[in-house]
């Protein structure tokens, strides 16, 4: 198998698994709820033991020099923070799953980063706040969320996945993850988040993407606003 | 301009769910272009290098033989045009012209193909829309074949 990976060029091809949570062998790492179900594929998914890459416009041009992270909307406080800043915040792990809306699911996943919820206790988010915005570096790209599923305590701020910093095409040096959705709700090349009181399209859900993107509502999941 | 076209096109069937913002950006893709009664937009033969959104108006596809043109459709705001030519990599099927005062977005080959491999939901509904017309052909041809049958025995 090791010559196949090394024609594929993939160097995060999964040959087993996936492992079941109780086999992940991390005492701290939250498991996210999904993984444990007995059939851990949404409906209409297929696995895949790749990691596909997809987006909207190609990898954002991220300077880490310049690169900031910035909380507003419905806060206390709003927050600005440099990678340097970034990275002395509080760190958490995930083992999750990832389900693409073009239909793969990716199993098995470790996240090490910021916990969603860190960031929302430190800008002191106000009781309105229903929606959050997150905001990328890609040309103005941006994703909304219902607050219940960024607060979800598997959902993070990530800059490793399986121990690896996040390569720039699958969204580093930080991206959301938010496991419980399909995987466009998890911002690559995030720089920012905002509170907001209604929900605001973002860029696939002006195009009809669905509002939520549960990947496990009854029928084919919440994909699209057409169908 | 392009903000009333966007807001029509957020009518159209085949661009539910569409936003103005993300319609603003299927018209950045291409230009909108006016043309006038009997104005040719395609010819039957051509390479196809574009593909064509009517926004207002109405156009006539239609084809020439033995010195006539024979109209095939009508094509109203909200149809795509020219958009399986150009990605079977084939010559035009078919000519279209202005029947009325009409707008059209044009998305130029590559744009177009962009929008395609970028997002999945509309890829689904543009092959969608062109399979249909498709199947819809050859429905009339299967009506068009029995009639013809029927015409001959009762002859």
């Amino acid at each position: 198998m090791s010559f196949l990976n090394s024609l594929i060029k993939d160097p995060k091809y999964q040959d087993t698994g996936p492992r079941k949570p109780e086999e992940v062998d991390d005492p701290e790492i939250i498991i996210s709820p999904d993984t444990r179900r007995e059939n851990r594929i949404p409906p209409g998914q297929t696995r895949t033991k790749k990691w596909p890459v997809l987006d909207a416009h190609g990898a954002a041009p991220v300077d880490l020099a310049t690169w900031k992270f910035e909380v507003d909307g419905l806060v206390e406080k709003p927050l600005q923070f440099s990678l340097d800043e970034f990275m002395q915040l509080p760190v958490v792990k995930v083992y999750s799953d990832f389900h693409c809306v073009t239909r793969w699911s990716r199993l098995d996943n470790v996240w090490t980063g910021v916990p969603t919820r860190e960031i929302a206790n430190l800008a002191g988010v106000n009781s309105d706040a229903k929606f959050v915005l997150a905001l990328a570096y890609d040309y103005g790209w941006t994703t909304n969320v219902p607050i219940e599923y960024f607060l979800k305590e598997d959902s993070l701020f990530a800059f490793l996945h399986d121990g690896a910093p996040i390569p720039p095409e699958h969204g580093g040096p930080v991206r959301l993850i938010i496991p419980q959705l399909y995987a466009w709700k998890s911002a690559k090349w995030v720089k920012g988040v905002r509170f907001l009181a209604e929900d605001q399209p973002g860029f696939w859900e002006e195009g009809g993407y669905h509002m939520r993107g549960n990947p496990w509502t009854s029928g084919d999941g919440e994909r699209f606003r057409w169908t | 301009m392009n903000e009333n076209y966007a807001e029509l096109i957020t009518g159209f069937p085949l661009f539910k769910g569409f936003t103005t913002n993300g319609a603003k950006r299927l018209l950045d893709a291409g230009e909108v272009k006016a043309h006038a009664p009997g104005a040719l937009l395609l010819k039957e033969g051509d390479t196809s290098d574009f593909v064509l959104l009517v926004l207002s108006g109405k156009l006539e596809v239609f084809v020439e033989r033995e010195g006539k043109d024979l109209v095939l459709t009508e094509a109203n705001p909200g149809t795509i045009l020219g958009e399986l030519a150009m990605l079977c990599g084939i010559p035009r099927s078919a000519s279209v012209r202005a029947k009325e005062n009409s707008a059209v977005l044009e998305w130029p080959d590559e744009a177009f193909r962009t929008l395609l491999l970028r997002d999945p939901s509309l890829s689904q509904r543009i092959f969608g829309q062109a399979l249909r017309t498709l199947v819809d052909k050859e429905r009339t041809l299967i009506d068009s074949l029995i009639k013809g049958q029927t015409a001959g025995g009762s002859s």
